[in-house]
């Protein structure tokens, strides 16, 4: 199986020049439990392969150098190869691009490699993290809910202080008003 | 607490009922008072600078508007093909010399999908659609040494020849052939074949070096 | 002669019944208005609660109407730019999605426990019937709204949506076998899910859909102040409390403590962040669908049962109750309310349990069939 993969690969280099790692997917979906897709890491959704934006048929001469620079990439540079995102060049640039491709065979290796601390995307969970729980890295709106919430409720903790004081002051008034209202009619019917 | 001060009818019960009722007033208004006092000053702002401009960093603006051209940009090219597809009764995919047998040349069909064109072994064309059966990925354009083209979505394998899906794939149904025809620089139509593989015409390869490969609306379900 | 009249005057006597004007007065309506207290009580603060989700809905709808752009090259490009750049847009926007749930679990709840109170029961049949159409008109305003981001889940489960209608029309004989396919392409407005479809639906959720529901809330209204609430239970209560201003106040409470908790909600979780990201993404016609493309959670109970029971058998049970729904103050007149109360209970057993663990069933017997 591995060695057929090997072969898809060679195919892959040979005929196209291109990178498509449809082993990644496979890995992080089943570890998070989550649908995703080539969005984790690329510009575009379907992937690097085609000539739609983000995709490599459609890079100007500039952006095909970059890439060219990418595919040499060493751990610690700062490289942006123009068909990943932020997050996916994080990757590039804490692993490189010859280590990026042996993990095929490991993708679980990546995360460890990680920053620990990275966040893109200021939600309050780390980058390598996100990529466990198979949500967006670069979006602040994507996440595992209880752990936005946690870090939203912190956040916007005097919001939530004041209107939860309006409430209660609001809910202290209807009720001393139905008090109010009470104490009248038996008055009035007395 | 008021209601064993209700049922006295004296005069200081009634004092205490008073006072009840005015306390009971007065925490009602201190209460709704501060309740609306706050919603005020928290949400009203809020509410307003919704509406408001907003504030856009250069950067931002430069996104913003490159991010329309190409929305723009892809919505024309969409619709350019749209209209190919309505006006005209085929459309070229590519020279039969420059087929290759294990690298597929993409193109649009005349149901707006993706398709692939490679050549087979006898040098003549297969024209197959590129879209996925299982979910609608764009299927992978190489050929493996088994003849089979990647779906790299959910790892759906399809024979190029027949479209099957290899066994295992999520794909159950094949990927559908198109017909097309084979037409030199004089404009004869050499060979044709429909979607079901029937072909009239010379299979000569000597006659039809140099021709070109055209899809037909005829054979997509589109006819005028 | 006289058998026209008597039909007419039958006629006559059944509206005054239903709607009785003559109830329109300060006395009947503020002074003497009163509502029953026993233990199903807090039923009666659900339809207030419905309707103030629905106020929720009508005032974040408005908001995000100044940005929306309903055209396919721009819808989801302005909601981002909502989300992303306008001054507590994703507040508003995640408001409406969450008042959105909270509505529509509002309408169940209110239209199950009317139904286990017999709050249909003469002379109180047009409020139901009225209600009745006000959970249909629920469930298509989450099914346009729904459409309008123009993201992958929003167009490929509205697709889905759609086909199904199409399939119902292979199960019906002759020539009302094309009924349906007709039906799908009004609603699309085409061949297939596109610009006309996005149209379409954003003047049914925007205008028509409100315009018929405020119309249809107003009577509903009208004729529960009119009535006056209902008694709720079999057995006569004994006790009861005035609704001005005692019952309304306490509304303003639930409504107070419904809207801190939607607001928290609101702030604390977006409410995409259930589901996998791809199905957020701008959709691409040309392009690849995201896997477990599904509706929204109020569907479930209808949309797992077409992908575990057989077809034809979930239309015709769909059918049945749809008839029984607004034909409920008729066919149950005679049924008491602890019969009413059981078959309540049976459905919201069936809610649950469709909802929360429909994937689960469908999984288990998709494994089963191999």
């Amino acid at each position: 199986m591995s060695s057929f993969f090997t072969l898809l690969l060679l195919t892959f280099i040979f005929s196209s020049n291109a990178m498509a790692h449809p082993e990644y997917l496979q890995y992080f979906k089943k570890e998070s439990g989550r649908a995703i897709n080539c969005a984790m890491c690329h510009t575009n959704p379907e992937g690097p392969e085609g000539v739609n934006p983000g995709q490599i048929g459609s890079l100007d001469p500039e952006a095909k150098k970059l890439l060219a620079l990418a595919r040499e990439a060493k751990t610690g540079d700062n490289i942006k190869n123009p068909i990943l995102n932020d997050f996916g060049n994080e990757i590039l640039n804490a692993i490189g691009h010859e280590n990026l491709v042996e993990l095929e065979k490991d993708p679980g290796a990546i995360p460890g490699l990680l920053s620990k601390t990275s966040d893109l995307d200021h939600d309050g969970i780390p980058d390598y993290q996100e990529l466990l729980d198979g949500t967006d890295p670069l979006n602040p709106n994507d996440g595992l809910p209880w752990k936005l919430f946690i870090h939203n409720f912190i956040t916007n903790w005097f919001q939530i202080m004041m209107i939860t004081l309006a409430t209660i002051s609001g809910v202290f008034g209807l009720y001393y008003t139905i008090l109010w209202f009470s104490i009248r009619t038996k008055k009035e019917f007395k | 607490m008021t209601s064993n001060n209700q049922d006295h009818i004296s005069d200081e019960g009634k004092e205490i009922k008073v006072d009840d009722e005015k306390r009971a007033f007065v925490k009602a208004a201190f209460g709704i008072g501060t309740s609306l006092f706050l919603l005020s000053l928290g949400s009203l702002g809020k509410l307003l600078s919704f509406f408001s401009k907003q504030n856009l960093t250069k950067d931002q603006q430069e996104q913003i508007l490159s991010e329309k051209i190409q929305r723009l940009k892809q919505t024309t090219d969409e619709q350019e093909l749209q209209l190919e597809r309505l006006s005209k009764d085929y459309i070229l995919v590519a020279g039969l010399d420059s087929l290759s047998p294990i690298k597929g040349i993409y193109f649009i069909d005349y149901l707006m999908r993706p398709a692939l064109a490679f050549s087979d072994d006898d040098g003549l064309p297969i024209v197959i659609s590129a879209k996925c059966t299982h979910l609608g990925c764009t299927v992978g354009q190489n050929v493996d040494e088994q003849g089979r083209i990647l779906c790299p979505c959910h790892m759906s394998r399809f024979n190029i020849k027949t479209g099957s899906p290899a066994a295992g794939s999520p794909a159950k149904t094949p990927l559908p052939r198109l017909g097309w025809f084979l037409m030199d620089t004089h404009g004869n139509i050499l060979l044709t074949q429909n979607p079901q593989g029937k072909q009239s015409g010379t299979t000569d390869m000597d006659k039809l070096a140099g021709s070109s490969l055209y899809i037909l609306k005829k054979f997509s379900g589109g006819e005028a | 002669m006289g058998d026209k009249n008597k039909g007419l005057k039958r006629l006559i006597e059944f509206m005054h019944d239903r709607i009785p004007m003559h109830k329109f007065n300060f006395e009947n309506l503020v002074l003497k208005k009163e509502v029953p207290i026993h233990r199903m009580s807090w039923a009666y603060y659900l339809g207030g609660l419905t309707l103030f989700f629905f106020l929720v809905q009508v005032v974040t709808g408005i908001f995000l109407l100044f940005y929306y752009q309903p055209t396919v090259s721009d819808a989801h490009a302005s909601i981002e730019y909502i989300t992303k750049y306008v001054n507590n847009g994703f507040f508003i926007r995640n408001l409406h999605t969450w008042a959105s749930s909270c509505l529509i679990l509002c309408l169940m709840a209110h239209a199950l426990t009317a139904f286990a109170m017999k709050a249909f029961a003469p002379p109180r049949e047009i409020i139901w019937v009225g209600g009745a159409l006000m959970l249909v008109i629920g469930f298509a305003f989450g099914f346009t709204g729904y459409l309008l981001p123009w993201h992958q889940i929003a167009v490929n489960a509205t697709k889905v949506a759609l086909q199904s209608l199409d399939e119902s029309g292979h199960y019906l004989p002759g020539f009302i076998s094309g009924i349906p396919h007709y039906i799908k392409e009004i609603i699309q407005g085409g061949p297939d899910v596109g610009q006309a479809t996005l149209s379409r639906f954003f003047a049914l959720h925007v205008v028509i859909l409100p315009l018929l529901c405020f119309g249809i809330l107003g009577l509903h209204l009208l004729s529960v102040q009119l009535h006056g609430m209902s008694q709720g239970v079999d057995d006569l209560p004994k006790k009861s409390e005035k609704f001005f201003p005692f019952f309304i106040l306490k509304d303003l409470i639930v409504w107070g403590v419904a809207f801190l908790g939607v607001f928290i909600l609101a702030v604390g979780i977006p409410f995409e962040s259930f589901y996998a990201f791809p199905f957020f993404q701008a959709y691409n016609a040309l392009g690849a669908t995201p896997e477990g493309i599904k509706p929204e959670w109020y569907f479930y109970f209808a949309y797992y049962p077409l992908e575990i029971f057989p077809f034809w058998l979930v239309m015709l049970g769909m059918s049945v109750m749809g008839v029984l729904l607004f034909m409920t103050p008729w066919v149950f007149k005679k049924t008491s309310r602890r019969a009413l109360t059981i078959l309540a209970l049976i459905m919201t057993a069936y809610l649950v349990v469709m909802t929360f663990f429909g994937q689960a069933i469908y999984e288990i017997v998709k494994g089963v069939k191999g």
